[in-house]
């Protein structure tokens, strides 16, 4: 696995802000002078990051949201321990989406244009880095990778379809290993999206770190964040048959639709998304130990997902959403939180959903952790949704060897 | 005809910042190719980078005869004499033409 993060650009450091609950939101001053849009809060990865890690004749396509997906994909086949030969041969692919382009490059692609009405001086790479399969076609490049590359654009269940087609593609056989995840940039234009429809923090300007407030009573919304998580999917034969370390098992998967409102979740797919996880499992609610959840901290959002839970799992398992510490990370959040669920799996313990003081009566009916918990997780589910009515449910099982 | 000393400096800056070659590789002998590793995407965006920092318009076809370093130099000073030339040209009046047959 490999994860830039605002909680941390290593797993180690994530692992330690799970433990705290250490928050990666910022005030942001650099949009103070953007006029009309309010929420002045964001989750751009951690510092320290540096993009000349990656050599210029790859990063040149690269906006940012690459660089980040190519971060973390070099630290997940280092960790994986694959040789350069298994990543080239065809039976490795790829699977990293985002919620478009770069949305950097994007930004100044139009800006220089509107304001030269000219594409005189515009690079040629330039479309490289804003086309929407960006992320993968870069990683794929720089890793030299042969296989299939799938870039699934779904914004917030990028990452999670991302896992899902790897997982589907090894269980065809199609392909022996899977680079898959998502990534995201929090950048203003992605804040504007949520802005527009009212869905963004905009009362914690004082205090940033307070907001996001999953399931909270004074939840107003969510905050952007950016980065990138990418996991090596392999077939258990193959990655024993390579002494690789195998880190926990994906056992589950579902994606659906509501096919109801473009952007109001819907209870009903949420919760047939959940039973399909479930059952492409061959579980039922009770042999769930933890579930990693969306919870943004829209008003709308957050409660209707709690119910969608409780109508599958009551209050028999605890829950929580890493999004209080990291903020919706988009494109990234359903491989970053799949990422920090396996964290907890191998760490034994249940990261908290930061800034839940007070919960919301209409998120009630689950359990919620409020603070950080010994646990021992043997299947864990990890939920997103999506605008569009598109929702993923993942199921995790620890591997103990 | 050495290229001017400002032609010189401004393609050596291009080359060092944009394309992070290390200066002591960037000779006016060096091929662009063989030497300095670029390719036709890199060949692109030098002719973007030029445009960006002298102003006017390269031509396409002298920019793809270019090979070395010392060639940069060469395609830069016509490119600034050809701007100067057009911006003469556009800033003349027009010529008075005689009214009916």
């Amino acid at each position: 696995m490999g994860a830039v993060s605002p909680i941390g650009n290593d797993l180690q450091s994530v692992e330690a802000s799970l433990r705290s609950g250490h928050s990666g939101v910022r005030f942001m001053h650099e949009w103070q002078e953007i006029e009309g849009f309010v929420t002045r809060v964001a989750a751009p990865p951690a510092a320290g990051l540096n993009d000349k890690e990656i050599p210029r004749k790859f990063r040149r396509s690269m906006g940012p949201q690459a660089v980040y997906s190519a971060l973390a994909a070099r630290q997940a086949i280092a960790q994986a321990g694959l040789t350069d030969q298994q990543v080239r041969a065809g039976r490795t692919g790829l699977s990293v989406g985002s919620t478009l382009g770069s949305a950097q490059s994007i930004h100044d692609f139009f800006g220089s244009y509107f304001e030269k009405k000219s594409v005189v001086g515009i690079k040629g790479t330039a479309f490289l880095q804003c086309m929407g399969h960006t992320c993968a076609a870069n990683v794929a490049l720089m890793l030299g990778i042969t296989g299939r590359v799938l870039a699934p654009l779904s914004a917030c269940t990028s990452g999670s379809q991302g896992i899902g087609a790897g997982y589907e593609a090894i269980l065809a056989g199609a392909q022996d290993v899977m680079l898959c995840g998502g990534a995201d940039e929090a950048h203003f234009t992605a804040a504007i999206t949520f802005d527009l429809v009212r869905g963004t923090s905009t009362h914690f300007h004082e205090q940033p770190q307070a907001t996001p407030r999953p399931f909270d009573r004074d939840r107003d919304g969510l905050v952007v964040g950016g980065g990138s998580g990418i996991l090596v999917l392999e077939s258990l034969e193959h990655a024993e048959a390579r002494g690789a370390t195998v880190l926990a098992e994906v056992i589950g998967y579902a994606t659906n639709c509501d096919g109801t409102h473009i952007s109001q979740p819907q209870q009903a797919g949420m919760e047939a998304c959940m039973r399909l996880g479930l059952r492409s499992a061959g579980l039922e609610p009770a042999d769930v130990d933890y579930i990693n959840a969306h919870a943004t901290a829209t008003p709308l959002g957050d409660a209707v997902e709690a119910k969608a839970t409780a109508a599958v799992f009551a209050d028999r398992v605890p829950v929580s959403s890493t999004k209080g510490q990291t903020g919706h990370t988009m494109g990234a959040c359903g491989a970053l939180e799949t990422i920090f669920t396996v964290l907890m799996m191998r760490g034994d313990f249940i990261a908290a959903t930061r800034n839940l003081e007070h919960l919301d009566p209409e998120c009630s009916g689950i359990q919620h952790v409020q603070s950080l918990r010994a646990a021992q997780i043997e299947v864990a589910v990890k939920n997103n949704f999506a605008f569009g009515g598109v929702n993923t449910s993942l199921v995790l099982r620890r591997f103990d060897g | 005809m050495a290229a001017e000393q400002d032609v010189v400096q401004a393609v050596h800056r291009i080359l060092v910042e944009e394309f992070e070659l290390e200066p002591e590789r960037v000779t006016a002998e060096a091929h662009l190719i063989d030497d300095l590793e670029l390719d036709s995407l890199d060949a692109v965006d030098l002719i973007a980078a030029l445009e960006d920092t002298f102003g006017g318009r390269v031509n396409e076809d002298e920019a793809r005869k270019v090979r070395l370093v010392s060639d940069i130099y060469v395609l830069t000073e016509r490119t600034i004499e050809a701007a100067k030339a057009k911006a003469a040209a556009d800033a003349e009046p027009p010529s008075s033409q005689p009214l009916g047959s």
